[in-house]
């Protein structure tokens, strides 16, 4: 066992030092694959953390009538805290309004609030979803009737916040679509270029394939060595590929900072984090795939 | 031979074709009723014109391709419904030689010859030491190391015969051998088949070389058409 494994890759090493060039062809196509995916997911990740770097700076501002005490807009607090999907819920009083008022230094908000000579806002309730669809399902809880003797202007300011919400939830959603769409395409000409490189790299060697069938090799004998050479390839397309793009996103992650805010988009980080996962699993795909197209192309060559 | 086969049948001829015919599709006939065997040490010629069905026996005896019809044994094995599990083992017990040398270009002359030995699982000790002996008998244990493009033809088609031999086989198949060298190659290959011959092993050449063939005074079967025409023990190039 310890002699075959040996012999193979022997054999698979000899013939990639051999077919040098071939080597190089056929690495660089499945490292540019490795390098290619990377950027796809990068991509894919870097949209999905701008549409959810915008959701989280939407919120929804509730304004209480003024007649509504503090104590029942605690209550209020309480029952919107145990919706489904409301991240955060704070309470603004109306002092803290009033305050917010005078310091916007409207010279006509002034004049009327002091031609008034009270407080004339109600509280206000800002509250934060997990993300904007939650909003469309918050405000329809709050169009109930137990909340319209609390809440301000109700019809006209839910449906205008309705509105927005769904024309950019149904935004977000065609991005995440979208992006997921290219990727997957882009995914599967990756795939077809590993699954070509492979078959051409075995069509070049097809006349030796038959060569060794008729001095005797069993079928897993000729397999073996281009199962070998396919894990080599693996590994190492999967280490240049991955450190090409971990070297660009590395360069490019402070132009995204500044672009995005380093809170928002943090492509770097998001792959520094998943990095074992993520080239992980490309190794492992890459593997499947490249075993799956050599056992095809060499079946056709072991018919001999 | 090196094993036995589990449906080996003892003491039987080398060869034997019993009314093997090979057909392609519905209109084509390779091969009709051929019959015919060849005991052990014997040195036969199959000789023919293009497309007399030559190498199509080659194919059938290296299982290839399968009968169409009848039956065909190789030391004793019947072949004819060989699995192809088992063709790899036929092929290791029959010795091998073609037209255009079969080498493997990206390895050395000594790991072509070495490599009919690995495949079987062979050591690598005694591969080291067996390589450059048989090597050596047919005139190249100065060119181990050289790969087969740096050879001449004569000298390709000798390591050919040499990863031939190195299993010992008992059966030496040589399919058109001396096709694609001049006279000179021609009869240097040809005193190498003799003497291969001499030691024990039974060769079967497939030639269309009518001085070959006369030279050589052995037997010759001749097809045309897919049909045995003669069968002479000690023949002649007749077509």
């Amino acid at each position: 066992m310890i002699a075959a494994t040996h012999r193979v890759l022997r054999f698979a090493l000899q013939s990639m030092w051999r077919n040098l060039w071939l080597t190089i062809a056929t690495g660089a196509t499945i490292a540019l694959t490795v390098f290619s995916l990377s950027s796809l997911l990068a991509i894919h990740v870097g949209i999905a953390q701008v549409v959810r770097s915008v959701e989280s700076q939407l919120d929804l501002t509730l304004t209480l009538y003024p007649t509504v005490t503090e104590s029942q807009a605690n209550t209020l607090v309480v029952a919107i805290n145990g919706l489904p999907n409301v991240k955060k819920v704070t309470y603004v009083s109306k002092e803290q309004v009033l305050e917010e008022q005078k310091q916007s230094g409207d010279a006509e908000v002034l004049r009327s609030l002091e031609a008034i000579g009270e407080n004339p806002f109600g509280a206000s309730l800002i509250v934060e979803a997990t993300d904007s669809k939650a909003y469309l399902a918050i405000i329809d809880e709050l169009k109930k009737e137990q909340y319209s003797a609390l809440i301000e202007g109700q019809e006209k300011h839910f449906e205008e916040n309705k509105n927005f919400l769904q024309n950019f939830s149904n935004f977000a959603d065609k991005v995440r679509y979208a992006a997921l769409a290219v990727t997957a395409v882009f995914a599967l000409i990756s795939a077809l270029m590993v699954f070509n490189a492979v078959r051409v790299a075995i069509y070049t060697q097809r006349e030796e394939i038959t060569v060794m069938r008729l001095v005797g090799a069993t079928s897993s004998f000729i397999r073996g060595p281009y199962l070998a050479e396919l894990f080599i390839y693996s590994v190492t397309s999967v280490i240049i590929g991955g450190a090409l793009f971990m070297g660009l996103l590395y360069a490019g992650q402070p132009y995204l900072s500044t672009y995005f805010g380093q809170e928002n988009v943090n492509l770097l980080g998001y792959f520094q984090d998943n990095a074992l996962l993520i080239f992980g699993a490309q190794f492992v795909g890459l593997m499947l795939l490249s075993m799956v197209s050599a056992s095809l192309a060499v079946q056709r060559y072991l018919s001999v | 031979m090196t094993s036995e086969p589990k449906n080996k049948q003892k003491n039987q001829p080398m060869i034997e074709l019993k009314g093997v015919s090979k057909l392609y599709g519905d209109n084509i006939t390779a091969l009709q009723s051929v019959s015919f065997s060849i005991v052990p040490g014997e040195l036969v010629s199959v000789v023919g014109r293009s497309g007399a069905g030559k190498s199509t026996i080659v194919r059938l005896l290296l299982a290839e391709e399968k009968v169409s019809r009848g039956s065909i044994s190789v030391g004793g094995w019947d072949i004819t419904n060989v699995s192809r599990r088992d063709v790899p083992q036929l092929r290791r017990q029959i010795g091998t030689v073609f037209q255009d040398f079969k080498l493997l270009p990206k390895k050395t002359i000594f790991e072509n010859v070495a490599f009919a030995l690995e495949v079987s699982g062979e050591a690598s000790k005694i591969i080291r030491e067996v390589v450059p002996q048989v090597l050596q008998l047919v005139g190249l244990g100065n060119r181990l190391h050289q790969y087969p493009a740096q050879l001449s033809g004569g000298e390709q088609q000798r390591a050919s015969i040499a990863r031939s031999l190195i299993h010992r086989p008992k059966l030496l198949l040589a399919d058109e051998p001396t096709g694609n060298l001049d006279s000179i190659n021609t009869a240097e290959i040809i005193d190498l088949l003799k003497k291969i011959n001499d030691l024990g092993t039974t060769v079967v050449l497939v030639t269309h070389n009518r001085d070959v063939v006369n030279t050589l005074r052995k037997r010759v079967i001749t097809l045309d058409k897919g049909t045995i025409i003669s069968d002479q023990a000690v023949g002649r190039y007749v077509l």
